[in-house]
């Protein structure tokens, strides 16, 4: 061999296109990779028998597990009809007149976190320009109808080409004791995000932009502008669907550090807090309501998959190979359940094969929504926990750790901060393949904010549920599956 | 060397089979983290004796299979394996490399050092929110250990196992190839 071919040319190569593909991605070299080990998974099926030793396999017919499974299917189940019932508002004042369309947050647009897919239970009567909100809050309205889809584009109020006229009233204190009357309301647009804070994205704080605020008589009389920003369009004429969000809020008025910098801070978590929302139609649109749609767990998008891989040779992995791939419509993120519990996330795939991410396994990530077990209460409404990201098993290797960015913290009445509440977390939804509702543990959460610097939590009952078979979710194209 | 395609292919029947064994050790031992690469004592093992071109590209079919069958990127456990075969092929002219000693050391600095560089590109791309209790090297060092342990005992074996005993290095006697 000579010149290029020479091994003590090609080795070295490899070396260095190997070294720079480890620290930075490139998408020829990862696309490379992925179908060498890919090759080698599907090769490697041989040593799937080995995976016997290493799981601990179910009895089907053991009736405990079967109670405690189809208790838990029903438990989801609920769930996701409460879940949906949880972004409806049960002010009279805000459902008067309005046609109400609850819809599922399918994903975000690649890139763009100021706008949502979502898919509404009909698009009968829908169009663009309606207002979108989430119980009593004004999220943004609907941008463009994706039908083939079934579904919308949301654009958020956190874009910063979308924006909505909004008014302070003065407190209702003021008002009561005669300082201020409705006529002091100070009229403002609100539309884009103000970042507050330095350092890493999880120190900041994103407040929505408030702009040219209208001073009302002495800003409420003590030179300090409070109360919550409601939505309220000074000339409605100019959008024939502004009167539907009228009165919807966006959050609580604050200054910053100008004399003019004003902004308001959300009452929800516009980036990862989002699962379900409404969107507002004339009511004369007419068309009855239509039925929730079908449970994620009954849907035809599963098929079954085997583990061909005994277990991750790396001994702070937790990944299994799966004997489907692109072939069958796997994609990448994509649920993977184990009975009704999430096992894990698909992280890599091939034509024929596929490796799921299990939830003890560091940096797995996922949109969750839980429900709170408080004493004498049968259940309460879910909550929406924002994205938990797996910090894997403690290093005794115990129980499983996952990290809650806590934008929305758990306030209880009764509870201290520092407290913990025991929970169900199930998966919320916003992210493609993952449908929202399925059950992946009980955790003790803390209560109470954490600064900014998030909880650590763990699951309770991680351990027992992938033994060598699994459902994967798969894509959906016309005609069915696949 | 001679190598050929039923060389390439035991490589990766052994490299598949070791893979797989490492996996489920990892599942089955209560302390996973003490569970050795067992590539990477074959790989050792094969460093110190084996035909130098002949241990590179073991090292990539090695590299597929611990890719193939676990959740480590194709790229960062290739050059982990190539640097280390290209530094201790490099060692052996210099040292005796054979020695159990020697063996045994070579296995714990390549446990160490490959599995920091592994755990880092890890952490590089998909960071935690919070940093980890252990980094790279104090998560990488009880592996490191049971390597160096095994590749210590059973190293020598492996050259006369079929599959790679025709990756010696015939070069090794003087004015050889890879001196």
């Amino acid at each position: 061999m000579r010149g290029w071919l020479h091994p003590d040319a090609v080795f070295p190569a490899v070396l260095v296109l190997c070294l720079i593909g480890s620290l930075r991605q490139i998408a020829v070299l990862e696309r490379a990779g992925s179908e060498i080990a890919g090759a080698m998974a599907h090769l490697g099926r041989f040593t799937a028998p080995l995976g016997r030793f290493a799981r601990r396999d179910f009895d089907a017919e053991d009736p405990e597990l079967h109670k405690r499974r189809s208790a838990e299917e029903a438990q989801a189940r609920d769930f996701l009809v409460a879940l949906f019932a949880s972004a409806e508002t049960s002010r009279a004042d805000l459902i008067e007149g309005r046609r109400r369309v609850p819809a599922a947050v399918l994903r975000r647009p690649s890139g763009r976190t100021d706008e949502l897919i979502v898919q509404p239970w009909t698009l009968a009567g829908l169009s663009v320009g309606l207002p979108v909100v989430h119980r009593d809050v004004y999220v943004g309205r609907v941008s463009e109808l994706l039908p083939e889809e079934r579904a919308l584009r949301v654009s958020l109020i956190t874009g910063r080409d979308t924006f909505v006229g909004a008014r302070v009233l003065p407190p209702a204190a003021l008002v009561e004791r005669g300082l201020a009357s409705e006529q002091d309301a100070v009229e403002l647009v609100v539309g884009g995000v103000q970042i507050e804070g330095r350092g890493p994205l999880d120190q900041r704080r994103a407040l929505l932009a408030a702009h040219y605020p209208s001073r009302g008589r002495s800003a409420f009389r003590d030179g300090e502008l409070r109360g919550a920003v409601t939505v309220h369009e000074l000339l409605p004429e100019l959008d024939r669907y502004s009167a539907l969000a009228e009165g919807y809020g966006l959050g609580l008025i604050s200054r910053g550090e100008g004399e003019e910098d004003w902004r308001v801070e959300p009452q929800v978590d516009y980036l990862s807090g989002l699962f379900h929302v409404v969107v507002l139609a004339p009511a004369e649109a007419g068309d009855p309501q239509p039925p929730p749609p079908t449970p994620p767990l009954a849907e035809d998008r599963w098929v079954p998959a085997v583990g061909t891989s005994p277990g991750d040779p790396a001994p702070w992995g937790h990944s299994i190979q799966l004997n489907r791939g692109a072939a069958s419509g796997v994609t990448l993120g994509a649920a993977v359940v184990r009975g009704v519990r999430l096992v894990g996330r698909i992280a890599a795939r091939s034509r024929t094969s596929s490796e799921v991410q299990l939830l003890a396994d560091r940096g797995l990530e996922l949109p969750a929504a839980c429900e709170l077990h408080l004493e004498g209460q049968d259940g309460t409404e879910p909550r929406v926990l924002g994205r938990i990201t797996s910090l894997g098993r403690s290093p005794d290797g115990g129980r499983v750790r996952f990290h809650w960015r806590d934008v929305l913290p758990i306030e209880l009445e009764g509870f201290e901060p520092g407290d913990h509440v025991l929970a169900t977390v199930y998966t919320g939804s916003g992210e493609a393949g993952l449908p929202a509702g399925l059950l992946v543990g009980r955790a003790w959460l803390p209560v109470g904010g954490s600064g900014g610097r998030g909880h650590v939590f763990e699951f309770e009952d991680l351990d027992e549920w992938f033994a060598g078979e699994a459902d994967v979710w798969v894509r959906r194209v016309p005609g069915g599956v696949r | 060397m001679r190598f050929s395609i039923l060389s390439l292919a035991w490589l990766v029947v052994w490299s598949l089979v070791l893979a797989a064994l490492t996996g489920m050790l990892t599942e089955v031992v209560p302390a996973p983290r003490w569970v050795p690469d067992l590539l990477l004592v074959v790989l050792v093992s094969l460093g110190s004796w084996a035909d130098r071109d002949g241990t590179r590209i073991a090292a990539l079919v090695f590299a597929a299979a611990r890719a193939g069958l676990g959740s480590d990127p194709f790229v960062a456990v290739g050059a982990a394996y190539l640097a280390w075969v290209e530094f201790q092929t490099r060692l052996r002219r210099v040292f005796d490399v054979e020695s159990v000693i020697a063996r045994g050391l070579f296995g714990v600095l390549a446990g160490w050092l490959i599995g920091a560089w592994l755990v880092l590109v890890r952490g590089l791309r998909a960071p935690l929110p919070v940093p980890p209790e252990l980094g790279p090297f104090a998560l990488s060092w009880p592996s490191a250990v049971s390597a160096g342990v095994v590749v210590a005992a059973i190293g020598g074996v492996v050259r006369f196992v079929p599959g790679f005993s025709n990756l010696e290095a015939k070069s090794w006697e003087p004015g050889g190839r890879s001196r």
